[in-house]
């Protein structure tokens, strides 16, 4: 019962971490419809600023952090004004493909500037753990997992409390309508970017620290991020969240009672039933055209 | 009738081309050449990958495992002694079950969910390749065998060339005559308007399937030669840089141009030999061409050849309207007039 307790506790942490990631990609597709295969380079940035300016430029922890999330903020918003904002109503295909270049642009830069060698970030909490030696959570899956539960929370409290969330919301349903009442779609669009790069950057923060780093790290979190926003439907904030710890659990079950080469299969596993069974996904709101 | 003329028109490129092939190992010396061979085979791969996104518009980002299956199969078929071929064939056959399984399932939903079960293949493939150490050498790797069908005498990386040219040409011709036909049509239909497609009588699920297997067969085809070619595998080798890359051939060279594909591939591997690029900087210029070419150049370098300025001019002028990567005009263009050209006015097949 305690290894069984001990593998559920860290594979909490470990799907606090896709959780997070994955809020960016439902984010976008909630507010602007773009499916963002770079969404872990948000990550990485903001990864990498931090490491850069708590370790070379010796800045305050907490500003290194800040520093690191608006870094990544920035490059989200700046991806809209540059370029997604003249395709607006392009087909997917294209916004799709246009990700897939960004990501592979953002995963390669900071190996000019840091090598490809493994980092690690300043820790966030002092090492050690709470619980007995047998079981026991590290300060640090404490922090990953308060710190995804709040991020999770506040997402979507902003989604479905304030004017701005509402505003992307309604700009995501339809491109001109909700500017008869005022609405600038174009500026709510690159909000929405601005909010994604912000999550994103959250969420590499929080992997970074829990895991290393290094250029190709966020791709191991990619596909359940995905597989994550797929099972909260590509909609719901919280039933991505939730996705997040669901999948995570798995992994950590299926590695714990099967065998650890199962464990990167649950996620494509998990993918495919959930578009067999519930394309709307399991905490799915609402239908619509799938096809 | 058919006049010396209009033979020679129609076998003049033909003939041309097979004697440019033949001819070329004479002018290049073998690091080139085994760019130039490095070239077709991408390009048969971002051939077969553009039937799936520039003909029917839909993606999958799963190439690179099918280039796998094919990689794996006939080096494996190797070390337990059977012949390549057979590998070949299993390899091929892989891909095609896979293709519609996988098909059957996603192909019902938006392209985006196509896109991301894909993915996630590519990437368990990659892991299943990295864990089964006994048969594919793990992340360690394996040699691979030759695939060569000409003995000239004049050095392997000559005899590999002649190969690759070969299944290249044959390749190129096939899937121009493909789409030249009801089928090329029919995925238009499907691409542009896949509702009136239904009601003219064109299943849309039949034929993105079809695309769909077809890209990864071709796929695993590119997958065998290049392991003949480059001698040597390991599962990082086809990770989603290589689903990157042949995605940016087939863009960057032009949705829907058969030739399209090959000058993208050829344009990925020369550019970053000739300025010497290092391995980061060839892939942030490979990502950032990508991301230009989406908003600015939808059509590709061919539509850039065909129509030259005036491709790209529009582009920048105008702040609003995206264009369509497939067709060149603005998304807002319906195209009704695709289902039309594919019934013929009283529905026939034409």
């Amino acid at each position: 019962v305690i290894e069984l307790l001990s593998l559920i506790i860290a594979g909490v942490a470990v799907g606090s971490l896709y959780g997070v990631l994955a809020l960016g990609v439902t984010t976008l597709l909630k507010g602007t419809d773009v499916p963002n295969f770079a969404q872990g380079s948000f990550g990485l940035v903001s990864a990498y600023v931090t490491y850069w300016l708590a370790t070379l430029v010796h800045a305050w922890l907490p500003l290194a952090l800040i520093g690191g999330v608006l870094a990544a903020a920035a490059v989200g918003y700046t991806a809209d004004r540059i370029a997604m904002r003249r395709m607006i109503g392009a087909p997917i295909v294209s916004l799709l493909i246009f990700t897939l270049g960004l990501q592979i642009t953002i995963t390669n830069i900071p190996q000019i500037f840091f090598g490809a060698d493994t980092q690690t970030l300043p820790s966030l909490v002092p090492s050690g753990h709470f619980g007995s030696a047998s079981l026991n959570v590290p300060y640090q899956s404490m922090l990953v997992i308060v710190a995804a539960a709040a991020i999770a929370l506040g997402t979507s409290q902003f989604f479905a409390r304030t004017r701005v969330g509402l505003n992307m919301r309604a700009s995501s349903e339809h491109r001109t309508w909700p500017q008869y009442i005022g609405v600038n779609v174009p500026g709510v669009l690159s909000l929405t970017w601005l909010l994604a790069g912000l999550l994103g950057g959250l969420a590499g923060i929080l992997i970074a620290s829990q895991t290393y780093l290094d250029p190709n790290v966020m791709d191991a979190a990619l596909i359940p991020a995905f597989t994550a926003a797929a099972i909260g439907g590509f909609r719901s904030i919280l039933g991505t969240y939730a996705g997040g710890l669901v999948l995570g659990v798995t992994e950590n079950l299926v590695a714990g009672y099967i065998s650890a080469d199962f464990e990167k299969s649950v996620s494509f596993f998990f993918l495919l039933i959930v578009l067999i069974i519930r394309p709307q996904g399991l905490f799915g709101t609402r239908q619509e055209r799938r096809a | 009738m058919t006049s010396a003329k209009s033979i020679l028109r129609m076998f003049g490129p033909w003939i041309v081309i097979v004697g440019g092939v033949v001819a070329l190992p004479l002018m290049l010396s073998d690091y080139w050449l085994y760019s130039v061979s490095l070239v077709l085979v991408y390009g048969i791969a971002a051939i077969g990958f553009n039937v799936l996104l520039g003909n029917t518009g839909q993606i999958s980002l799963a190439p690179a495992a099918f280039f796998a299956f094919g990689a794996y199969s006939i080096t494996i078929a190797d070390h337990h002694g059977l012949p390549v071929l057979v590998g070949a064939v299993v390899g091929i056959v892989c891909s095609v079950l896979v293709s519609i399984l996988l098909g059957l399932i996603t192909l019902r939903l938006s392209g985006f969910y196509l896109a991301l079960s894909t993915l996630s293949l590519a990437t368990l493939v990659q892991q299943v390749a990295g864990s089964l150490t006994s048969v594919t050498g793990g992340y360690g790797g394996i040699t691979a065998p030759a695939i060569i069908w000409f003995h000239t005498g004049w050095g392997r990386i000559v005899d590999d060339f002649y190969t690759i040219a070969l299944v290249t040409i044959v390749v190129l011709i096939i899937t121009r005559n493909l789409l030249r036909s009801y089928l090329g049509r029919a995925l238009a239909a499907v691409r542009d308007a896949d509702i009136a497609a239904g009601c003219s009588g064109i299943n849309p699920l039949r034929y993105r399937l079809l695309a769909f297997v077809i890209s990864g067969v071709y796929s695993a085809l590119a997958g065998c030669f290049y392991t003949g070619l480059v001698g040597y595998i390991d599962p990082g080798q086809f990770g989603l840089s290589l689903t990157i890359q042949l995605v940016g051939m087939t863009v960057v060279g032009g949705l829907g141009s058969v030739w399209g594909s090959l000058i993208g591939s050829g344009f990925f591997v020369v550019v970053p030999q000739v300025f010497q690029f290092a391995t980061t900087t060839e892939i942030i210029a490979f990502g950032v061409t990508i991301m230009v070419v989406m908003v600015v150049l939808p059509g590709g370098l061919v539509a850039f050849v065909e129509r030259g300025g005036d491709a790209i001019l529009p582009r920048l002028r105008r702040n609003s309207g995206a264009l369509s990567p497939f067709t060149g005009r603005e998304v807002d263009e319906t195209p009704e007039d695709t289902v039309a050209t594919v019934v013929g006015p009283k529905g026939g097949r034409g």
